[in-house]
């Protein structure tokens, strides 16, 4: 079994400490003297929430494989991907087969499967949750496909809370702006795009909220990209109902000055699209609460779907390997956000949300752990990102802080080259 | 508007013309005042001023146009540039190649000036990643129709009898029509204020987009009190394929409601003028009697074009000032 200590490593809390590990899990937390200088931070491993994976159906874009070592190599220990694969993951077999795919991958990080809300993602017909649920499924959802029936929500809702399961359901209201490609307001208007009014998100998550109070589900929302929309998740959350808001990391660390600065670049064709300044503001405020959690917002598309027109370009962004490192270091526009948020919204709270305990960081967790590095800025170089996958938006920006080492149940599963 | 003739020898200051956005007054200025040179050219029988023999002129048509495609094709051969013709209907676009891809086959003719109209808001943009040659927008989507903006600031000057350094100072213009769909009321909003105009926009709601404060420009939901005192009411076309979405009820409510009648034609100041990026839906946005009076500059607009897009190519094609990306 692996022996292994990080010595002087700074924790989330900002204390420094050599941490040992022991036969998969923490053994020793000592402390080291106050005037130590860290050699690098050390946190729980990641848990990436609803990353869009591409295999089957388009494994030309990412396979299964390359997913969970990209996730490995981006700080992830375990990922939950959406079900909207072609096909779907729709029924046991399904589950199944997915398990068994991602345990052959002794070098990524571990998959926890989503299954279908409804029948080939298609919102006529409920999925076989029960049966899903008892193979392994930690949760439903249609994603990216949105249920657009009030009653089919309102039934998969229910049918989830049978099987003690979340679902996760998109933050922005069907058939309202569907061919909205940026945030309305100044910027929309000016490049002649359509938009995406903030009613569209509130008027979806007013629905949502009142279904999962009604039904009792547990409802994951998200991506959710505005200031009001978080607040209106957080205000149901103090009246007991169970939602919880999930936001993609970028929405963290880039506003759509970025989108004026580089009009109709595709690489920053998102959904939901970049918002004014104010509502990061918002959103930043919120990460580190409880029910808020930080997803890498993960979905890689082919030159082929960035290299059109803005509004017909696929949305999405390759985001595993460097969503940690973006968020510690920031933008140009915007600061890296604090360890112990990053560790709270995209370790505890998804572990939480699944029912697993993420690393406590203390004797006797289990050691699911990632080390990264301060660095001299560097810019993200196709070094980092899987070659052919050009539709990272911050693409020659520098980031400061690089992911070392990814353990899971103290394994070594991704090492970076010249780490020790 | 009579200039003294000589034709400019520096450029603007960007190296494309994507948008009246991104111009500054005196690149508008310098585009108006060389149209002018060209005109007094096209005034003459022997309309050719051959300053682009050997370049090549792309016209890149990705969306059906008659006139503005015409009117660059003649400005461009009137300067004596070569042209060469692509359109969507013989494209490889509906085989399902990219944009870009599509730019960097084209970009093996290497020609010195292209200029793009398309159906999506950013491709003229898209294609300034894979191509050479300058790019003039020729009208994306619902962003921008920079040409359009500046043939429309030069009929008005003309009309006016204003230059461009004088500008439009204390002229009144109101834009009528679905603003919020409307590439031409985006350049136009820009260039009309930017040459000291005040402009108002008139329509339903639903075509009042957000964001009008921006542009400096007031809004009207009700188009009689738009009309009140203007100097140049500027209708915008009524497009078939906006018919069916819920932005207005029928073509024959929205004549009445928001149309140029004959009765709100008189009811203008008597000099005022009447305008159209055409082409003319009659009945709907205009009334035919008042397309075709004595004061709608309607042809004086389609005439300008050539001049003005002359102007445009010429310029680019002497480099950008400063040498902005």
């Amino acid at each position: 079994m692996t022996q292994h200590v990080f010595r002087r490593a700074m924790l989330p809390d900002g204390r420094v400490c050599d941490v040992g590990i022991a036969d998969g899990r923490i053994d020793t937390v000592r402390p080291c003297s106050p005037k130590v200088a860290p050699a690098g931070l050390l946190m729980p491993g990641l848990l990436d929430v609803g990353t869009h994976l591409r295999d089957p159906g388009r494994a030309h874009e990412e396979t299964l494989p390359m997913m969970l070592r990209q996730a490995a190599r981006g700080g992830f220990t375990a990922v939950v991907p959406l079900a909207s694969t072609q096909p779907v993951v729709d029924g046991v077999d399904d589950v199944e087969h997915r398990i068994a795919r991602a345990s052959r991958v002794e070098d990524g990080a571990a998959l926890l499967p989503l299954g279908a809300l409804t029948t080939d993602c298609a919102g006529a017909q409920l999925s076989d949750m029960m049966s899903m649920a008892g193979a392994g499924a930690v949760g439903f959802s249609d994603l990216p496909t949105r249920v657009k029936s009030p009653r089919l929500l309102r039934r998969a809702m229910e049918y989830a809370a049978g099987a003690r399961r979340p679902v996760f359901v998109d933050a922005r209201l069907p058939g309202l702006a569907d061919d909205g490609v940026v945030a309305e307001g100044d910027l929309g208007t000016r490049l002649g795009l359509p938009g995406v009014p903030v009613a569209a998100e509130t008027a979806r998550i007013a629905l949502l909220v009142d279904l999962a109070a009604l039904t009792g589900a547990r409802v994951v929302i998200g991506p959710v990209a505005t200031a009001a929309g978080v607040h209106a998740i957080l205000d149901a959350r103090a009246r007991g109902i169970d939602v919880w808001a999930r936001i993609d990391a970028l929405h963290l660390v880039l506003d759509e000055r970025e989108l004026d600065r580089r009009r109709y670049d595709t690489r920053l064709r998102l959904d939901p699209p970049l918002q004014p300044a104010v509502h990061v503001e918002a959103l930043r405020a919120a990460v580190g609460k409880d029910g808020v959690l930080v997803s890498s917002g993960h979905r890689p598309v082919s030159p082929e779907g960035k290299e059109v027109e803005f509004a017909r370009a696929e949305p999405g962004a390759a985001m595993l390997t460097t969503a940690l490192s973006v968020l510690l270091s920031g933008t140009a526009a915007w600061k890296g956000l604090a360890p112990a948020a990053i560790a709270h919204a995209c370790a505890t709270v998804p572990g939480a949300l699944l029912g697993r305990a993420p690393c406590a960081l203390a004797p006797g967790g289990v050691a699911d752990l990632v080390w990264l590095e301060q660095c001299p800025p560097r810019p993200i170089t196709d070094v980092d990102l899987r070659p052919g996958m050009c539709n990272h938006p911050l693409r020659k920006q520098n980031v400061t802080w690089g992911v070392m080492q990814t353990l899971r149940a103290g394994e070594l599963v991704y090492t970076r080259a010249g780490a020790s | 508007m009579h200039q003294d003739g000589a034709l400019p020898r520096g450029g603007l200051s960007q190296p494309h013309l994507l948008g009246i956005d991104g111009l500054s007054l005196s690149d508008v200025q310098l585009v108006l005042q060389t149209a002018g040179v060209f005109a007094d050219v096209n005034a003459q029988a022997k309309k050719k001023l051959p300053v682009l023999r050997g370049h090549t002129v792309a016209l890149l048509f990705f969306e059906p146009s008659t006139r503005t495609r015409t009117s660059f094709e003649v400005a461009a051969k009137r300067l004596g540039a070569d042209t060469i013709s692509f359109s969507a209907a013989t494209s490889s676009l509906s085989k399902g190649e990219t944009l870009l891809d599509t730019g960097r086959n084209l970009e093996t003719t290497a020609p010195s000036l292209v200029v793009a109209r398309h159906k999506e808001a950013g491709a003229p943009a898209m294609l300034t990643r894979v191509m050479n040659g300058a790019v003039v927008n020729a009208g994306d989507g619902q962003h921008e129709h920079p040409t359009q903006a500046l043939l429309d600031a030069y009929t008005l000057l003309e009309h006016f009898g204003r230059t461009p350094v004088q500008g439009l100072e204390g002229i009144r213009v109101a834009i009528v029509g679905d603003i919020a769909h409307s590439r031409v009321a985006r350049s136009n909003m820009l260039a009309l204020t930017m040459l000291g105009a005040e402009v108002r926009v008139a329509g339903p709601r639903t075509m009042l987009p957000a964001g009008l404060a921006q542009y400096g420009v007031t809004p009207f939901d009700d188009v009689d009190a738009a009309f009140e005192g203007v100097d140049a009411a500027m209708m915008l076309r009524i497009q078939s394929e906006r018919i069916g979405e819920p932005l207005f009820g029928s073509p024959a409510e929205y004549h009445r409601a928001f149309g140029m009648t004959v009765d709100r034609f008189r009811k203008l100041k008597p000099e005022a003028v009447v305008m159209h990026p055409g082409p003319i839906n009659r009945g709907v946005e205009i009334a035919p009697e008042v397309a075709d009076d004595a004061r709608s500059l309607i042809l004086r607009q389609a005439k300008n074009g050539i001049p003005v897009r002359m102007a445009v190519l010429y310029l680019l094609a002497m480099g950008a000032r400063g040498g902005q990306a």
